[in-house]
């Protein structure tokens, strides 16, 4: 079944099911600081995968890589830090 | 994957879009970088106003908009995989339904931005809406310039699928509305996410 489906569907399927995972973490765990952590842990895993897959940083040049990687890195420490972390 | 310069042309930079595209994005992403810390930093001198203006925000509604921003991209990714393929009307296709989920954030986004009007919020009301204003609503520009994009890249499908300019035209677009797309991704879980967690 898997095989039948396109790498860019078989992404998509991946980010819907982090997308509706971190919405119903933040619903039902409310009230615990390590909730705010996790929806920007799983926003940045969603990044990556959309920079990997979607976007194919691999393909290109090695320094745009890492910038791009980095950038996702800086982000998410901001996001996790100014929400009382880090 | 597919061949990422199938037409074979020396002329045509290797791997998926152009320099230009992955500098013009990256100077892009870094201004979203400011804006997050010039926010967070805002939040941190003054929470409490924060806090409460941030329930004021429909995360359902938002989470429409992300699954129409993500579907979206699923749409572009396959419309440069059907270009390196050389399948006009798969690019076709695909990039329709890219502007019909699109449009749906657009429409999304507009009624969001009318009910908060109507309900008295506008930039000036605290430092929160200025910021929900600035980010949301230069993100939505982005949004909409990757649509004439996409419509463009559209419109020359039937021509101009196969050559190897055409790759690199709906590459770069794709890789644009890609980074739309990302940043939806952090925008999400920090205007609306944060304090439904809370």
């Amino acid at each position: 079944m898997m095989r039948r489906l396109s790498m860019p569907m078989r992404i998509w399927l991946l980010l819907m099911a982090l997308t509706f995972g971190s919405v119903f973490i933040a619903e039902e765990m409310s009230g615990r600081q390590i909730v705010v952590v996790a929806i920007f842990l799983i926003a940045a895993v969603k990044a990556e995968l959309v920079m990997d897959h979607y976007m194919e940083a691999r393909h290109t040049q090695r320094h745009w890589l890492i910038m791009y990687f980095i950038w996702i890195i800086v982000v998410t420490l901001l996001l996790v830090g100014g929400h009382g972390w880090v | 994957m597919a061949e990422l310069n199938p037409a074979g042309d020396p002329t045509l930079e290797k791997g998926p879009g152009t320099n230009g595209i992955w500098t013009f994005v990256f100077i892009d992403m870094l201004v979203f970088l400011m804006f997050f810390l010039v926010y967070l930093s805002e939040r941190h001198r003054v929470p409490d106003i924060f806090i409460e203006s941030q329930h004021h925000l429909t995360p359902w509604v938002a989470l429409l908009s992300t699954v129409a921003l993500l579907t979206s991209s699923w749409c572009v990714a396959e419309s440069v995989h059907a270009t390196r393929r050389g399948d006009a009307r798969a690019v076709m296709r695909w990039l329709s339904f890219s502007l019909l989920l699109g449009g749906v954030f657009v429409i999304n986004k507009i009624v969001e931005y009318s009910g908060k009007i109507s309900a008295g919020i506008s930039p000036a009301t605290n430092s929160f809406f200025s910021f929900y204003f600035l980010i949301t609503g230069i993100h939505f520009l982005h949004v909409c310039a990757g649509m004439i994009f996409i419509a463009h890249c559209r419109a020359r499908a039937s021509q101009e699928t196969g050559q190897g300019l055409y790759l690199k035209k709906i590459e770069n677009t794709g890789l644009f509305w890609h980074f739309v797309d990302i940043l939806w991704l952090f925008i999400f879980p920090l205007l609306y996410l944060t304090e439904l967690a809370r």
